[in-house]
């Protein structure tokens, strides 16, 4: 008998806290890093459309350092708990690490700076990374017998990953060399695969098995959530193949594409939030539904910035608001809900009765949080829409704030955490890692 | 016009959607009805006949043809709110409660510290088919009554007015020697605020949300047994926020199976 004992080691699909917990709070410090790179660079971010310096920086540490850092460190642990298979060992979780996050860091000094051996350097470590970060899912992936739409979903943006990673060096290489005939194009079309393909799919495949959990309804519809995803994958392709060939009918017929599986994802999603036992879901699902709205909105700007309609930023402002607007606003509020969670689930020990979520850490920094990310994404949005730096340096102001309230309640959180093993003398943060 | 006499065989889903009013009368009788009244069937519940069903919250098959057959002009001895009806002992409790059948007291080796169950499995080892013996302990033995149900073994236990329960086995297992699984689940006199639930084979979340229904549902539920085939991490800062706790009774790995016994406890009361 295990009194309020949790498994850990080989035989538990709960790894060790430091793993998750090192990617999530990476991705906070990311996001301050990321406003403030937008700060020192707010003239430039209006009508940006490629090439070096502190605002690709600020992009890809969005990509890279929000976005991708939260999907490792949710699909190493949330993936393995949803599906039941454990990793084979957890030393790949470390390498994928100490190889993702320093090259993060170097390829964004390198793009900041222009210098192409730190980009270039930057970008092998975080294909390393990346690339075991890859296995390690596909392995799991492979041994799963349940779950089969989000796992194709998880699928499929293993592959969006691998063609972003060989466009991502590609445009890398073209820096230096200047092979490509069109940089932009391929530039987008890198874009396109990273945000809807990579990115987009695990939102969409995670958010299949995490938003029921939440609201605790029954699993979505199969019929509905297959049209989604067979929807919205020829719409990725569509768009890049579109993108790279420079044919405007593949762009809308993958937009439209696109629009019609968002509407299928966002029916299945309020089914979940309709049939759900909570009701009253926070200020997480706030941030949830925020991002959801914004999704079909990044398609019809995309479409009308493919147009022309929104004149010569129409392509920064899709952009912008397909990173900020949709995929960080919904990060936001999924990693304000599985931080807390993660670490409630670790605090199972001894028989010692944990702290509640709303116990874990002061929620009203989260409200600042919110409110700055919501003026945030609003003033960037008028500055590039003006064309007016200092819109954009407004909001980078309250974003960079919003960003520090963010890592304040995940540090309260940790704190939380380290406080109640302190007592008990149970594991801490590593002592379980093997 | 005669109404059909449902049988222990007949689909379950379908009595259910047959017999209008069905839904609530049944949400008296267990709260899992209740909670499929509201959320609909579950899986386990679509594909079963009415003995499943029954066997499936813990109830008697009796109850649940009396209450499903009730408009058909059967006989139905009880009001149909009674929870009398949870707590019918199966036929065979009375034949062991006779002086000749064995009882077995474990009450003083735990006192003393031992664990009786090498005394208990020499019992077991002795039984035939369709024998039974009493077992008296200071504490219903759930961990122990679901070992024996994989021996063949069916249990009812009752609590006694001066403390402790008394817990009556029935060996099931073919005579051929062979060993099958209790084709029932452990019964108690008091199932009215203890559940049983078997979520094995379910998808996330469908498990969590089983759990969680039966236990934000309006039946006064203190206790439950949960048998579930993943780790339900998720599920703990759920029981946390609710102020339930759980332990692990039961843990099994084969290969890449693994199935778990969760005995899940409210802390409300006890404070």
């Amino acid at each position: 008998m295990f009194p309020g004992t949790i498994l850990m080691g080989a035989q538990s699909r709960l790894l060790p806290p430091s793993i998750p917990f090192r990617f999530f709070f990476a991705a906070a410090f990311f996001h301050i890093v990321f406003w403030v790179l937008v700060l020192i660079s707010a003239d430039q971010v209006p009508g940006f459309v490629g090439g070096t310096g502190p605002v690709l920086a600020a992009l890809h540490a969005l990509t890279l350092g929000v976005f991708t850092m939260t999907a490792m460190g949710a699909s190493f642990q949330l993936l393995t708990v949803a599906t039941g298979v454990a990793l084979r060992a957890i030393w790949p979780c470390h390498l994928a690490w100490w190889l993702y996050f320093p090259g993060v860091i170097i390829l964004l000094a390198g793009f900041a700076t222009h210098y192409h051996y730190a980009q270039a350097l930057g970008a092998v470590a975080a294909i390393g990374g990346l690339v075991v970060y890859g296995i390690v899912v596909a392995d799991v992936l492979r041994r799963t017998k349940s779950l089969k739409m989000a796992i194709t979903h998880a699928w499929l943006a293993l592959i969006a990953l691998v063609g972003l990673m060989v466009l991502g060096f590609t445009l890398i290489a073209d820096f230096d060399h200047g092979f490509l005939s069109d940089h932009a194009a391929i530039g987008l079309a890198h874009f396109i695969l990273a945000v809807f393909g990579f990115m987009g799919l695990l939102a969409l495949g995670f958010s299949t098995i995490l938003v029921p959990m939440f609201a605790l309804s029954p699993a979505v519809p199969d019929r509905q959530g297959w049209m989604a995803l067979t929807a919205v994958v020829p719409a990725i392709i569509l768009a890049v193949l579109g993108v790279i060939l420079g044919q405007k009918p593949l762009i809308y017929g993958g937009l439209a594409l696109g629009l019609i599986g968002t509407g299928f994802h966002l029916w299945c999603m309020r089914f979940a939030l309709k049939k759900g036992m909570r009701k009253r879901l926070g200020l997480s699902f706030v941030m949830i539904k925020g991002g959801w709205v914004m999704l079909p909105v990044t398609l019809v700007l995309g479409t009308a910035a493919t147009a022309g309609w929104l004149g010569y930023s129409g392509i920064t402002l899709f952009g912008f608001v397909s990173v900020a607007g949709w995929l960080l606003t919904f990060l936001l509020g999924i990693l304000q809900r599985i931080i807390p969670f993660l670490a409630s689930m670790n605090m199972n020990r001894k028989g010692r009765k944990p702290p509640t979520l709303s116990e874990m850490a002061d929620e009203r920094t989260l409200k600042v949080a919110a409110v700055c990310h919501v003026l945030a994404v609003l003033s960037v949005a008028v500055g590039i829409v003006q064309d007016q730096g200092n819109f954009v340096l407004v909001g980078a102001l309250c974003g960079t704030l919003g960003a520090v309230a963010f890592l304040w309640y995940a540090s309260a959180v940790g704190t939380t955490y380290l406080s109640y093993h302190k007592g008990g003398g149970a594991e801490t943060l590593e002592t379980t890692d093997q | 016009m005669t109404e059909k006499v449902f049988l222990p065989e007949d689909s379950f889903s379908e009595v259910w959607e047959s017999k209008p009013g069905l839904k609530n009368r049944l949400s008296t009788l267990h709260p899992y009805f209740a909670h499929m009244a509201t959320y609909g069937l579950s899986d386990q519940m679509k594909s079963a006949s009415l003995a499943e069903a029954a066997v499936w919250v813990g109830i008697s098959v009796e109850a649940i043809l009396s209450f499903v057959n009730c408009g058909a002009g059967l006989t139905n001895n009880r009001s149909e709110g009674d929870s009398s009806a949870q707590t019918d002992a199966p036929l065979w409790v009375d034949s062991l409660k006779t002086p000749e059948v064995m009882e077995l007291d474990v009450r003083p080796v735990l006192a003393e510290g031992q664990d009786p169950f090498e005394q208990i499995m020499s019992v077991v080892h002795r039984l035939r088919n369709n024998d039974g013996f009493r077992l008296v302990a200071p504490f219903n033995p759930v961990p122990l009554r679901n070992v024996l149900a994989e021996r063949g073994m069916t249990s009812y236990a009752e609590p006694m007015p001066e403390g402790g329960w008394v817990v009556y086995f029935h060996n099931d297992a073919p005579s051929d020697g062979s060993i099958k699984s209790s084709p029932y689940p452990l019964r108690d006199k008091t199932t009215d605020k203890v559940v049983h639930l078997d979520v094995r084979n379910m998808e996330p979340p469908q498990p969590l949300v089983e759990i969680l229904t039966l236990i934000d549902g309006p039946s006064p539920i203190e206790e439950m047994f949960v048998r579930i085939h993943r780790e339900p991490v998720f599920l703990f800062p759920e029981l946390a926020e609710r102020d339930w706790t759980y332990e692990v009774l039961e843990h099994r790995i084969d290969g890449d199976q693994e199935e778990f016994l969760l005995h899940l406890t409210t802390q409300r009361s006890a404070a």
